[in-house]
């Protein structure tokens, strides 16, 4: 926005509020030219400005989607209609377009990737997030036609699909969705999103986005118009996560004068705590501004209360949660498999993290030609369950498997889609089978568990004897055990032979050496 | 509140239609006078400016 274009701006805010023009820019300067949408309460001193200014907000939410060359994206419909708009002249042959889009979900532009049949070959990672990244855009949403109409994903639309989600998750641009279009009717699309195949928690809802991301369930995850306008007037209030400090509320840090909703309140005892942590605690004036405590006696020294930034907080939360769900679920899910008596699979997958990079998604070949190999430790088991309807037939089984975590998996399934490099294990009869998803088929790894005693928990929690983990629950009975084998003194005397009197005559002696 | 009862409280105007897109490609059309359908635009030349606005912080971002 040019400087001509900001004054504008400021005079058509003020006469439309009834604000003066001196006011406003002196407030812009303060604030930044976005407060006049944003945080205009300290500039409205009466009440007429205040519902004036409430109303244009409410107008200007429903005015966003009209904005036809850079619409704002916000279900799976009007991001077709979008590439519709764009793809207009290529229908006849398979075209790749990716549309990139800003933190409130506006296109900021598009680019059409690839023309012509579509292939991982084609649809590069760097094609697509390269201008992602001069639009400097907070996600993207992909899509491509099939011009024979048929929507259909085939497995090249699904691997690619995968391949971008996840380059995009290592770059923090967000793979929103990927639809299939056709040219013959408008109306008719296949969203990955929608069907499950992109397991993004993102959502075409900005204002849900949060939400979900909390666990709600829900593919948009809508708002009310009621919840949308008191999100806007309160927004610091829309909090889903708890506050750091139940003692200090945000209404009391507005009434102490500190008004940015960046920063959420401590007390004392509170700020010391986390600053212990090692996050970042700061001092909090009346005066409505702020500085970063660089020890615990700043924090002492502070007669006022304390904030911490609110990004830092929810980091903090998500890393707690995830620390948490690590350590209690992969260890004990493989357990569970390993354990049980009934026919199950297990799907493990390549653990998180960027050293793992030359293994994710690698083919069994290419794998082993870079001198890497298939190993357990750098898998975690994502999802057990029963293996029903199996007919004898392995191959068929992964296939079966293959299909369902692409196309249709369970809702409590958290891994990403069945792909190259996982492992999928099938325990039938008490024999478990791993086999590596490869390119093409799967290839077994009878060598993928390594030597381990998985019994070690079974044996600890059902043996007395805990210096016996000898993987076999082979234990002195249980007192259950022994109550029903119980026998009267008398009928133990009578079956008891001879010898075994003897034995029992000498253990005493044995013992008495051992003394001396 | 409808589209009719906003643009009341903001610009204190009649409007006849609650099609924000008419009233945004037409002012004229929609209102009683020529001043309303100024005032009418001068309201979505603000609205227009805090997109614009809004999508620069976002480049910025």
């Amino acid at each position: 926005m040019t400087t001509t274009d900001e004054l504008r701006y400021i005079q058509a805010f003020s006469r439309i509020i009834g604000v003066k023009e001196d006011d406003t820019i002196e407030y812009v300067q303060r604030k930044g030219l976005n407060a006049l949408v944003d945080n205009a309460t300290q500039l409205l001193a009466t009440p007429v400005q205040r519902e004036k200014h409430q109303a244009f907000l409410d107008l200007y939410r429903m005015s966003r989607g009209i904005n036809i060359r850079n619409p704002v994206i916000n279900s799976p419909e009007s991001a077709s209609a979008f590439f519709h708009s764009v793809m207009d002249n290529i229908y006849d042959k398979e075209a790749f377009v990716v549309a990139f889009l800003n933190t409130k979900n506006r296109v900021i532009d598009h680019e059409v990737v690839s023309v012509g049949t579509i292939n991982s070959s084609l649809v590069h990672p760097r094609e697509v997030f390269r201008n992602a990244i001069i639009n400097k855009a907070n996600s993207v949403i992909l899509c491509h036609n099939h011009p024979s109409g048929d929507l259909t994903p085939s497995t090249e639309d699904i691997n690619i699909t995968r391949r971008l989600e996840e380059t995009g998750k290592l770059l923090g641009i967000k793979v929103l969705d990927h639809l299939i279009i056709n040219g013959i009717n408008h109306k008719e699309l296949y969203s990955f999103k929608a069907k499950g195949v992109l397991e993004t928690v993102e959502t075409y809802d900005i204002n849900a986005s949060q939400s979900i991301k909390e666990g709600e369930n829900g593919f948009t995850g809508k708002k009310t118009e009621k919840e949308q306008e008191s999100d806007f007037m309160i927004p610091i209030q829309e909090h889903t996560y708890p506050l750091p400090d139940p003692d200090i509320s945000i209404k009391d840090c507005n009434s102490y004068g500190y008004l940015d909703d960046e920063m959420l309140p401590l007390s004392r005892e509170r700020a010391a705590e986390l600053f212990e942590q090692g996050l970042s605690v700061y001092l909090l004036y009346e005066d409505d501004t702020e500085a970063m405590a660089f020890d615990l006696e700043d924090i002492d020294n502070h007669s006022g209360i304390f904030g911490i930034h609110r990004t830092d907080w929810i980091e903090l939360q998500d890393y707690e949660a995830i620390k948490d769900k690590e350590k209690s679920s992969v260890s004990e899910l493989e357990q569970r498999f390993l354990e049980t008596p009934t026919d199950s699979f297990a799907i493990y997958q390549i653990k998180r993290g960027e050293e793992l990079r030359d293994y994710r998604f690698e083919g069994l070949k290419r794998l082993q030609g870079a001198g890497n190999s298939v190993d357990h430790d750098n898998y975690e088991l994502i999802y057990t369950s029963p293996l029903t309807n199996y007919n004898g037939n392995q191959n068929h089984t992964l296939n079966k498997l293959y299909e369902q975590f692409n196309i249709n998996h369970p809702t409590d399934f958290k891994g990403h889609s069945l792909s190259v490099s996982d492992i999928i294990a099938l325990k039938v009869n008490d024999r478990i089978f791993f086999h590596y998803v490869d390119s093409f088929g799967f290839i077994e790894q009878p060598h993928f568990l390594p030597q381990r005693n998985y019994l070690e928990t079974a044996e600890k929690s059902i043996e007395q004897n805990y210096n016996q983990l000898d993987g076999i629950i082979n234990n002195k009975p249980t007192v259950a055990e022994r109550k029903e084998k119980k026998s009267s003194v008398v009928e133990q005397l009578k079956t008891k032979p001879f010898i075994e009197k003897d034995k029992q005559k000498k253990i005493p002696q044995i013992g008495t050496e051992k003394e001396r | 509140m409808s589209i009719k009862n906003l643009v009341k409280t903001i610009l204190d105007i009649e409007v006849s239609t609650e099609d924000i897109l008419k009233l945004h490609e037409n002012p004229q059309k929609y209102t009683n006078s020529e001043e309303d359908a100024e005032k009418l635009k001068d309201l979505f030349l603000l609205m227009d400016l805090a997109d614009r606005q809004e999508v620069d912080e976002d480049d910025n971002y």
